[in-house]
Protein backbone atom coordinates (compact mmCIF):
# COMPACT_ATOMS: atom_id res chain seq x y z
CA UNK A 1 0.00 0.00 0.00
CA UNK A 2 1.26 3.73 -1.25
CA UNK A 3 -0.01 6.71 -1.45
CA UNK A 4 0.33 10.00 -2.55
CA UNK A 5 0.08 11.72 1.17
CA UNK A 6 2.19 11.02 4.66
CA UNK A 7 1.43 11.68 7.91
CA UNK A 8 1.61 15.01 9.38
CA UNK A 9 5.28 15.57 10.97
CA UNK A 10 6.51 18.52 13.15
CA UNK A 11 8.54 19.19 10.27
CA UNK A 12 5.58 20.55 8.08
CA UNK A 13 5.35 23.75 7.85
CA UNK A 14 1.77 24.53 8.84
CA UNK A 15 1.20 27.99 9.93
CA UNK A 16 1.85 29.13 6.23
CA UNK A 17 -0.86 26.25 4.81
CA UNK A 18 -4.28 28.94 3.94
CA UNK A 19 -6.98 27.57 2.08
CA UNK A 20 -8.62 30.38 2.71
CA UNK A 21 -10.90 28.63 5.07
CA UNK A 22 -10.59 30.42 8.43
CA UNK A 23 -11.63 26.63 10.65
CA UNK A 24 -9.80 24.64 8.25
CA UNK A 25 -6.30 26.93 8.43
CA UNK A 26 -6.96 27.10 12.24
CA UNK A 27 -7.56 23.33 12.49
CA UNK A 28 -3.95 22.47 10.89
CA UNK A 29 -2.16 25.42 11.88
CA UNK A 30 -3.41 24.61 15.93
CA UNK A 31 -5.21 21.62 16.63
CA UNK A 32 -3.86 19.08 14.29
CA UNK A 33 -0.92 17.79 16.31
CA UNK A 34 -2.34 17.82 19.55
CA UNK A 35 -5.25 15.81 17.75
CA UNK A 36 -2.61 13.25 16.43
CA UNK A 37 -0.60 13.32 20.33
CA UNK A 38 -4.29 12.33 21.61
CA UNK A 39 -4.97 9.80 19.00
CA UNK A 40 -8.16 11.13 18.50
CA UNK A 41 -7.34 11.58 14.75
CA UNK A 42 -4.71 11.17 12.38
CA UNK A 43 -3.58 13.56 9.96
CA UNK A 44 -2.49 13.20 5.81
CA UNK A 45 -0.64 15.54 4.16
CA UNK A 46 0.54 16.37 0.01
CA UNK A 47 3.84 17.80 1.22
CA UNK A 48 5.60 20.04 -1.41
CA UNK A 49 8.99 21.51 -1.88
CA UNK A 50 10.72 22.74 1.43
CA UNK A 51 8.26 21.06 3.47
CA UNK A 52 5.21 23.12 2.63
CA UNK A 53 1.64 21.52 2.96
CA UNK A 54 -0.09 21.26 -0.10
CA UNK A 55 -3.23 19.63 1.09
CA UNK A 56 -4.49 17.51 4.27
CA UNK A 57 -7.21 15.39 5.42
CA UNK A 58 -8.06 13.91 8.59
CA UNK A 59 -9.68 10.37 9.86
CA UNK A 60 -10.74 8.83 12.49
CA UNK A 61 -13.17 6.18 13.87
CA UNK A 62 -16.81 6.78 14.39
CA UNK A 63 -20.18 4.48 14.88
CA UNK A 64 -24.34 4.93 13.82
CA UNK A 65 -26.02 3.56 16.70
CA UNK A 66 -27.54 0.32 16.00
CA UNK A 67 -31.33 1.76 17.47
CA UNK A 68 -30.78 4.15 14.62
CA UNK A 69 -30.99 1.17 11.98
CA UNK A 70 -34.38 0.94 10.45
CA UNK A 71 -35.93 -2.51 11.42
CA UNK A 72 -36.31 -4.59 8.38
CA UNK A 73 -32.57 -3.67 7.52
CA UNK A 74 -31.49 -4.76 11.64
CA UNK A 75 -33.37 -7.87 10.75
CA UNK A 76 -30.28 -8.61 8.28
CA UNK A 77 -27.30 -7.22 10.59
CA UNK A 78 -26.10 -9.73 13.06
CA UNK A 79 -27.14 -8.89 16.68
CA UNK A 80 -23.53 -8.40 17.95
CA UNK A 81 -22.90 -5.40 16.40
CA UNK A 82 -24.54 -2.94 18.80
CA UNK A 83 -22.97 0.12 16.89
CA UNK A 84 -21.86 -0.01 12.90
CA UNK A 85 -18.34 1.16 12.55
CA UNK A 86 -17.87 4.10 10.05
CA UNK A 87 -14.71 6.33 8.90
CA UNK A 88 -15.27 10.12 9.61
CA UNK A 89 -13.51 12.12 7.01
CA UNK A 90 -13.29 14.77 9.55
CA UNK A 91 -11.26 17.61 7.12
CA UNK A 92 -10.15 17.87 3.66
CA UNK A 93 -8.68 21.40 2.35
CA UNK A 94 -5.91 22.54 -0.87
CA UNK A 95 -3.66 25.30 0.08
CA UNK A 96 -4.66 28.25 -2.37
CA UNK A 97 -1.53 28.01 -4.09
CA UNK A 98 -2.36 25.02 -5.61
CA UNK A 99 -6.14 25.35 -6.37
CA UNK A 100 -7.06 24.52 -10.03
CA UNK A 101 -4.44 21.48 -10.53
CA UNK A 102 -7.07 18.87 -9.31
CA UNK A 103 -5.40 18.26 -6.02
CA UNK A 104 -8.66 17.92 -4.43
CA UNK A 105 -9.79 14.97 -6.35
CA UNK A 106 -6.55 13.18 -5.64
CA UNK A 107 -6.45 13.56 -1.99
CA UNK A 108 -9.84 12.45 -2.21
CA UNK A 109 -9.00 9.27 -3.45
CA UNK A 110 -6.26 9.02 -1.38
CA UNK A 111 -8.08 9.57 1.67
CA UNK A 112 -10.96 6.60 0.09
CA UNK A 113 -7.80 4.65 -0.42
CA UNK A 114 -6.63 4.54 3.01
CA UNK A 115 -10.17 4.23 4.37
CA UNK A 116 -10.60 1.38 2.28
CA UNK A 117 -7.34 -0.36 3.46
CA UNK A 118 -7.78 0.31 7.29
CA UNK A 119 -11.39 -1.29 6.89
CA UNK A 120 -9.68 -4.26 5.97
CA UNK A 121 -7.84 -4.36 9.26
CA UNK A 122 -11.03 -2.90 11.58
CA UNK A 123 -14.46 -3.09 10.08
CA UNK A 124 -15.73 0.10 8.53
CA UNK A 125 -19.47 0.23 6.31
CA UNK A 126 -19.08 3.72 4.65
CA UNK A 127 -16.90 6.84 4.74
CA UNK A 128 -19.09 9.89 5.95
CA UNK A 129 -17.85 13.44 5.54
CA UNK A 130 -19.67 16.45 7.51
CA UNK A 131 -19.56 19.49 4.29
CA UNK A 132 -18.65 23.02 5.80
CA UNK A 133 -20.26 24.74 3.30
CA UNK A 134 -22.39 24.62 -0.09
CA UNK A 135 -18.58 24.58 -1.78
CA UNK A 136 -17.76 21.13 0.00
CA UNK A 137 -21.47 19.67 -0.53
CA UNK A 138 -21.05 20.11 -4.21
CA UNK A 139 -17.49 18.64 -4.24
CA UNK A 140 -18.51 15.75 -2.51
CA UNK A 141 -21.59 15.46 -4.39
CA UNK A 142 -19.74 15.38 -7.80
CA UNK A 143 -18.11 12.37 -6.55
CA UNK A 144 -21.39 10.25 -5.48
CA UNK A 145 -20.96 11.33 -1.71
CA UNK A 146 -25.10 10.20 -0.60
CA UNK A 147 -26.50 13.34 1.24
CA UNK A 148 -27.98 13.12 4.40
CA UNK A 149 -30.23 15.98 4.27
CA UNK A 150 -31.73 16.30 8.12
CA UNK A 151 -27.87 15.94 9.16
CA UNK A 152 -25.66 17.61 6.78
CA UNK A 153 -23.78 14.77 6.57
CA UNK A 154 -22.92 12.93 3.47
CA UNK A 155 -21.36 9.38 3.22
CA UNK A 156 -20.03 7.22 0.51
CA UNK A 157 -20.50 3.09 1.16
CA UNK A 158 -16.92 1.05 1.70
CA UNK A 159 -18.71 -1.75 -0.49
CA UNK A 160 -19.10 1.16 -3.46
CA UNK A 161 -15.37 2.59 -2.53
CA UNK A 162 -13.94 -1.36 -2.64
CA UNK A 163 -15.75 -1.33 -6.41
CA UNK A 164 -13.78 1.81 -7.43
CA UNK A 165 -10.29 0.41 -6.06
CA UNK A 166 -10.54 -3.01 -7.46
CA UNK A 167 -11.54 -2.32 -10.74
CA UNK B 1 -17.78 9.28 18.80
CA UNK B 2 -20.87 8.06 17.41
CA UNK B 3 -23.67 9.83 15.15
CA UNK B 4 -27.35 10.33 15.66
CA UNK B 5 -28.86 10.78 12.51
CA UNK B 6 -32.49 12.24 12.52
CA UNK B 7 -35.56 9.26 10.74
CA UNK B 8 -35.11 10.15 7.48
CA UNK B 9 -31.33 10.30 6.84
CA UNK B 10 -31.76 6.44 8.84
CA UNK B 11 -33.58 5.06 5.98
CA UNK B 12 -31.27 6.89 3.27
CA UNK B 13 -27.71 5.22 4.95
CA UNK B 14 -29.09 1.65 5.73
CA UNK B 15 -30.74 1.47 2.03
CA UNK B 16 -27.34 2.84 0.33
CA UNK B 17 -25.30 0.71 2.34
CA UNK B 18 -27.63 -2.49 1.76
CA UNK B 19 -27.43 -1.98 -1.41
CA UNK B 20 -24.52 0.57 -2.43
CA UNK B 21 -24.07 2.29 -5.27
CA UNK B 22 -21.07 1.86 -8.19
CA UNK B 23 -18.85 4.38 -8.57
CA UNK B 24 -20.10 7.34 -10.55
CA UNK B 25 -17.93 8.51 -13.71
CA UNK B 26 -15.95 11.26 -11.79
CA UNK B 27 -15.19 9.16 -8.83
CA UNK B 28 -13.87 6.42 -11.48
CA UNK B 29 -11.50 9.15 -13.41
CA UNK B 30 -10.27 11.02 -10.09
CA UNK B 31 -9.09 7.00 -9.25
CA UNK B 32 -7.64 6.99 -12.70
CA UNK B 33 -5.84 9.88 -12.24
CA UNK B 34 -4.30 9.21 -8.89
CA UNK B 35 -3.21 5.89 -10.11
CA UNK B 36 -1.43 7.68 -12.74
CA UNK B 37 0.37 10.35 -10.66
CA UNK B 38 1.06 7.91 -8.14
CA UNK B 39 2.89 5.68 -11.08
CA UNK B 40 4.54 8.89 -11.80
CA UNK B 41 5.54 9.72 -8.58
CA UNK B 42 7.23 6.56 -8.21
CA UNK B 43 9.27 6.52 -10.99
CA UNK B 44 10.58 9.77 -10.02
CA UNK B 45 11.52 8.55 -6.83
CA UNK B 46 13.30 5.50 -8.26
CA UNK B 47 14.79 7.34 -10.80
CA UNK B 48 16.50 10.05 -7.98
CA UNK B 49 17.14 7.22 -5.20
CA UNK B 50 19.86 5.55 -8.31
Amino acid sequence: MNYLTVPLKNSHRKSDFSCEKQLLDKYIREQASQDIKRKLSACFVIEGDENLIKGYYTLSGSSVKRELIPKHVRKKMPPAYQDLPVTLLGRLAIDKTCKGQGLGELILIDALSRSYDNSKVIGSIAVVVDPLDHDAVAFYKKYGFISLPDSNKMFLAMKTIESLLNN
Amino acid sequence: MQFWLPKKDQEIFFKAIMNPDEPNKKLKAAAERYKKTKKGNELSNSSTKK
